[in-house]
């Protein structure tokens, strides 16, 4: 069955009416993340299973929970009140026999006053027709529905042709330990064998037990053969205990094996996380450290248009105006004082030339004032009566003394005296004007050291979101987190402690088995030695019969499984070595290694079968990969592979570009039809023009996805639609 | 205003983070007289107009600055110093209230322009973090 194509109606990001159209070959359809790849491969498994994968909480979820999430937000925005359709059609082709299908699945919902209410269940439609006569005919049998949909693709292999990336890992998960064998069940007819196997293990039981009464009834010595019989009885017992210990023991043998296994392939990525996460705190802290100081500097810089002065910058205009006002004031004073002093002196002059005999203040004025109350001269003893001449001339000494002393400490003749603070303006000025003289190299110096500072705070972002990212890629290829990471090694040893313990119960069990197993031969001897005629000889030769078929049986299956595992492993290896040619790193041999249950195990070995350890998560998901595609590969030319088609989203993501055509040509050679998501072929355009022309690729159709509204507008939706660009 | 004005009690670790260029209301007014001052632009402001007081110049901080302001008004008026000093006290104070009206029109000159820059350049205020510093060039 082919996938012609599929239309989408107003599907999550597909709004309005969209078509892919498929051949057989490779089919790409090339996007960016979140440009709408794995909406197509939800759109592909809507529409047959009524479930999409959601990525966040890793689980599917049916139409009943996801709801009006299914329906575009731009339908939603822009249709009238009514009704909404969202639909997915897919039309499939059975070239052998002339048939058509189509598989389609609508969701109706209802826009009432701008609310939606979709539907709880989804209807899916299938519609037959044959291709040549045109006319369909809509099926409406459940179980003919059923029927069809086992044909588009079986349940069992589902998990091998319809997967997405991010569930390789889990589709042969190491962990589950049949599940290599169940994949070699489901793909080929080994569970015939296993079938006959069953049959003759049941007849060789039955024919035992038919000997082993015919044995009791020929018995000579019944008391001795009752004895026996009891104590073969408990043997028997016992062996079924052993048998069923062993079997518990190796199963938790088994487990501890493969769990060891995948834990030693994971340290390397754990090692790697660990490392990451040490380094991530340490740029985590130094960021704070930064971002505190950048934060200190910031709110330092606004304060600092005041402290350190800046708002006065360029305003040095404004202290010279002022000097210059200043400056006047002063000269005007000045000259006041000047002209003031001048006439003082002058004054004074005058005075002087009345100093003639005595100098000033002599006598003292004291005795100059007893003289002038007395009346007479104390110096020449003479009178000098009040208004006389000569106690006048006595007066003018007194007089001249207190004019002389005037005119020393002469004022200035204003009502303020504002001299002081003007003074201080213009010092405040003239200080001022020396540090605005240094603002612009105080400005250039903060911001150098801001820009340094910011600088540094983005490359270390810059850092830390690299590792974040890194730590983020390898969390989820490895499913390690950096909390499990610390613990690995210690998971490892307790593990390692757990099989030796298994392992040492195995061999106690084992040997006890065999020392049982020899007593039960030993009564049985016992027993035919009591017996009085020969047993029938038909027994004889039934009970050897039965025997040598379950024998036969039980190498016969071995052999076959044997021969299909180093068949698989031979695909596989071609497989592997081809998806690896764009790689020159050291590679290894894949080996399925059969471990003490009894199930393979893919492993990587180098030349001489030692294993390579320390495996990163890309090369564990491409031996996986190898291992599908050995699986398909190795019944091609039988119905399965070319009847189904592979649909996988993104699945080279995990292991880097370099593998990517290599990964291409292998799919391209083992599916007759494929549909692969990808985004490495959107930015690396040789990667893309190789695609194109690489004639070792059975190309189909290749489409370009884009979204309408690029992505720092997608918190937008309302008017997302997905433009779809045919490259071939 | 919007950008370094924004009233509020905001500390001053948290205003540089609220997107405040100043943490009181005083500064943003010296700021604006400042502007005015240096690019000598006054404004009259017409009588009638609703006036808020708020806190009293001398408590204005760093007081350095203050003083250059009153240096720069006596600069730039027309009040004659040594008029001043023989003036009666009614006069001296009438004088400094012509002062007081003068470091209004300057702010108010100071604030038209960052009116004017902001309707020029509607983003100026929002989109650079240093704009106050700018505007000062």
């Amino acid at each position: 069955m082919i996938i012609e194509s599929i239309e989408i109606n107003n599907f999550m990001c597909y709004s309005g009416n969209n078509r892919f159209d498929f051949t057989e070959g490779m089919n790409v359809i090339i996007g960016d993340n979140g440009y709408g790849k794995s909406k197509l491969y939800d759109a592909f498994y809507w529409a047959m299973y009524d479930q999409c994968f959601d990525t966040n909480e890793k689980q599917w979820k049916s139409t009943r929970f996801l709801g009006k999430a299914l329906i575009s937000d731009k339908a939603i925005t822009e249709s009238e009140d009514g009704l909404i359709r969202t639909s997915v059609r897919m039309t499939l082709k059975d070239t052998d026999k002339d048939r058509q299908y189509i598989v389609e699945r609508i969701l109706k919902a209802e826009k009432r006053e701008g609310e939606v209410i979709p539907d709880n269940e989804s209807i899916q439609e299938i519609t037959f027709r044959k291709i040549s006569g045109m006319t369909g005919k809509l099926i409406t049998n459940p179980e003919e529905i059923e029927r069809i949909k086992r044909k588009v693709l079986p349940e069992n292999i589902r998990p091998y042709m319809w997967f997405q990336g991010e569930q390789v890992e889990s589709i042969i998960d190491f962990g589950e330990s049949d599940s290599l064998s169940r994949a070699i069940n489901v793909l080929s007819n080994i569970s015939r064998f296993d079938e006959v196997k069953i049959v003759a293990d049941a007849w060789a039981k039955s024919v035992g037990e038919q000997y082993h009464r015919k044995v009791k009834a020929l018995s000579t010595d019944r008391d001795k053969s009752d004895k026996l019989e009891v104590n073969r009885n408990e043997i028997v017992a016992r062996i079924g205990l052993l048998e069923n210990d062993i079997k518990q023991c190796k199963e938790n043998l088994g487990y501890a094996e493969e769990e060891a296994d995948k834990l030693v392939n994971k340290q390397e990525d754990a090692t790697r996380i660990r490392e990451l996460d040490v380094s991530r705190k340490s740029l985590e802290k130094q960021l704070e450290e930064i971002e505190e100081e950048l934060r200190y500097e910031r709110i330092d810089l606004h304060k600092k248009m005041f402290t350190n002065r800046w708002v006065l910058k360029g305003s040095e205009g404004l202290v010279k105006l002022f000097n210059e006002k200043y400056g006047n004031y002063q000269d005007e004073k000045l000259s006041k004082r000047a002209e003031a002093k001048a006439k003082s002196d002058a004054e004074n002059k005058v005075l002087k030339e009345l100093q003639t005999r005595l100098p000033i203040n002599v006598p003292e004025p004291v005795f100059v004032e007893k003289m002038l109350d007395q009346g007479k001269c104390l110096v020449c003893d003479r009178e000098a009566k009040e208004g006389s001449e000569a106690w006048n001339s006595i007066k003018q000494l007194l007089d001249r003394t207190q004019e002389v002393s005037q005119g020393g400490e002469e004022k200035d003749q204003i009502i303020n005296d504002f001299e002081s603070d003007f003074r201080r303006l213009s010092q405040h000025g003239y200080a001022m004007e020396q540090d605005i003289g240094r603002i612009d190299e105080n400005i250039v110096k903060t911001f150098t050291r801001l820009d340094r500072l910011d600088k540094k705070r983005r490359s270390t972002r810059d850092q830390l979101d690299t590792v974040q990212k890194e730590i983020s890629n390898l969390v989820t290829e490895s499913s390690i987190n950096p909390e499990r990471a610390r613990h690995l090694l210690s998971e490892l040893l307790a593990n390692n402690d757990h099989a030796l313990r298994f392992r040492g119960n195995l061999t106690r069990f084992e040997v006890e088995l065999e020392r049982k197993q020899k007593e039960l031969e030993k009564i049985d001897k016992d027993l035919g030695e009591l017996i009085s005629e020969d047993l029938p000889s038909w027994l004889e030769e039934k009970k050897k019969l039965l025997l040598d078929f379950k024998e036969i049986a039980h190498s016969t299956r071995d052999r076959v499984f044997k021969k299909l595992v180093k068949q698989l492993e031979d695909e596989a290896n071609n497989h592997y070595h081809e998806m690896m040619q764009g790689n020159l790193s050291a590679k290894g041999i894949i080996k399925l290694v059969e471990s003490t249950k009894g199930n393979y195990m893919p492993r990587l070995v180098d030349q001489n079968e030692n294993p390579l350890m320390q495996l990163n998560t890309g090369n564990i998901i491409l031996i996986k990969l190898a291992t599908i595609m050995a699986i398909i590969s190795a019944r091609q030319g039988s119905r399965d592979t070319d009847l189904y088609t592979l649909i996988t989203d993104a699945p080279m993501s995990v292991f880097g570009e370099d593998y990517t055509i290599g990964f291409c040509k292998t799919v391209s050679k083992v599916y007759r039809q494929s549909i692969i998501m990808s985004k490495e072929f959107y930015k690396n355009e040789a990667l893309r023009r190789q695609l194109l022309n690489d004639t070792d690729i059975n190309l189909g159709k290749v489409y370009m996805i884009t979204p309408s509204i690029s992505e720092n507008e997608r918190s937008n939706r309302n008017s997302l639609q997905t433009l779809i660009k045919a490259l071939n | 205003m919007e950008q370094g004005g924004r009233l509020g009690t905001a500390t001053e670790s948290s205003s540089w983070e609220q997107g405040k260029y100043f943490t009181r209301r005083y500064e943003i007014y010296m700021y604006a007289a400042l502007l005015g001052l240096k690019n000598d632009y006054p404004i009259k402001i017409p009588k009638g107009t609703n006036k808020r007081k708020f806190i009293e110049m001398q408590s204005w901080q760093p007081s350095e600055i203050t003083d250059y302001i009153v240096m720069a008004l006596f600069a730039v008026s027309d009040v004659d110093l040594s008029a001043l000093e023989n003036m009666e006290t009614d006069e001296v104070e009438k004088e400094l209230t012509k002062l007081r009206g003068l470091l209004e029109e300057y702010a108010n000159g100071g604030f038209d322009l960052i009116r004017s820059k902001k309707e020029d350049d509607p983003s100026y205020f929002n989109e650079n973090e240093n704009c106050f510093l700018d505007l000062l060039d």
